[in-house]
């Protein structure tokens, strides 16, 4: 359960990460495109990957505080392999 | 009416690509989750995306009240063209050289100047996408569109003393506009009507059809 947890603080932030990219992706490419769908799409499709993204995030933090109890420094399982 | 400048075209980009940094660096380096992580996280996932949202939402927003967006769409291309031509005469034509309406020239007399007037014209701006991609505008022939499409109710008279003010005397001592004073201010006359001052798109009216109906008519 302790390694699921881990993995899983570890997976949503990778989520959070590659989703706040293409977020931010197509946000950005309504302004290279400024059509009509472009524009739509980022502002409605955009900006909930966008939010899923901080979400992934939020959830990860209170799953890491959570798990380490307010004082330890979470190791992503590759790293602590290593050590 | 807004008229944000391409600073914040590139306030979205800047902030956009800052984050991109930030998060790009997490993936790539994998350092562990300490207070630093989180805090970089937080500003990569949460601040600065969240500023280059309101800054693109806003530009993308000035960007759909420009001319060039609403000529975007095959089917405005008559419309489009005939304002922008410098030697054309029709209404439209006339005050898109105005600086005033300049680049925004089709908003600025087709948006609603109501308590509600900037939401309540982009939601019938959604109306005209939707129309546009599934209600079949996107299959029609440029002849075609200028004969089909149409105001959806009538144009209001409204928009028109937004700027020609209806006290002046200049406006006052024109005998026409005396005499149709309640016809006009009830929207039962209309400014750009063929015996005023001409239609603001004039190479949609009258028009022949386009081929022998089938029907024979």
């Amino acid at each position: 359960m302790r390694r699921l947890l881990e993995r899983s603080v570890t997976t949503l932030l990778r989520a959070a990460c590659l989703f706040a990219l293409v977020g931010l992706a197509v946000m950005c490419s309504s302004l290279v495109w400024p059509k009509a769908l472009p524009v739509i799409f980022a502002m409605s499709v955009g900006h909930a990957i966008g939010a899923s993204a901080f979400a992934c995030f939020v959830v990860a933090v209170i799953i890491d505080a959570r798990r380490a109890g307010g004082g330890r420094v979470s190791q992503p399982p590759s790293s602590r392999n290593e050590a | 009416m807004p008229h944000a400048g391409p600073w914040l075209a590139y306030v979205a980009f800047g902030t956009a690509l800052a984050a991109a940094a930030i998060l790009l660096r997490y993936l790539i380096q994998r350092p562990p989750l300490d207070l630093a992580t989180k805090l970089w996280l937080f500003v990569g996932l949460g601040v600065l995306p969240s500023v280059a949202a309101l800054a693109s939402t806003v530009a993308g927003m000035e960007r759909t009240t420009q001319r060039e967006f609403c000529g975007s769409c095959h089917v405005m291309t008559a419309h489009f063209d005939d304002a922008v031509n410098p030697r054309s005469q029709s209404l439209a034509a006339r005050h898109t050289r105005v600086p005033f309406f300049g680049e925004h020239s089709c908003y600025v007399c087709h948006a609603d100047y109501g308590m509600y007037g900037y939401p309540l014209t982009k939601l019938g701006g959604l109306r005209h996408v939707y129309l546009y991609y599934l209600g079949g505008y996107d299959k029609l022939s440029l002849e075609q569109a200028k004969r089909e499409i149409h105001l959806a109710k009538p144009y209001d008279n409204l928009n028109c003393r937004q700027c020609h003010t209806t006290t002046a005397h200049v406006w006052r001592d024109v005998p026409d506009h005396r005499s149709l004073e309640k016809e006009l201010f009830s929207n039962k006359v209309s400014c750009s009507s063929a015996g005023c001052h001409g239609f603001a798109h004039p190479f949609t009216k009258n028009l022949p059809p386009l081929s022998v109906g089938k029907e024979g008519h």
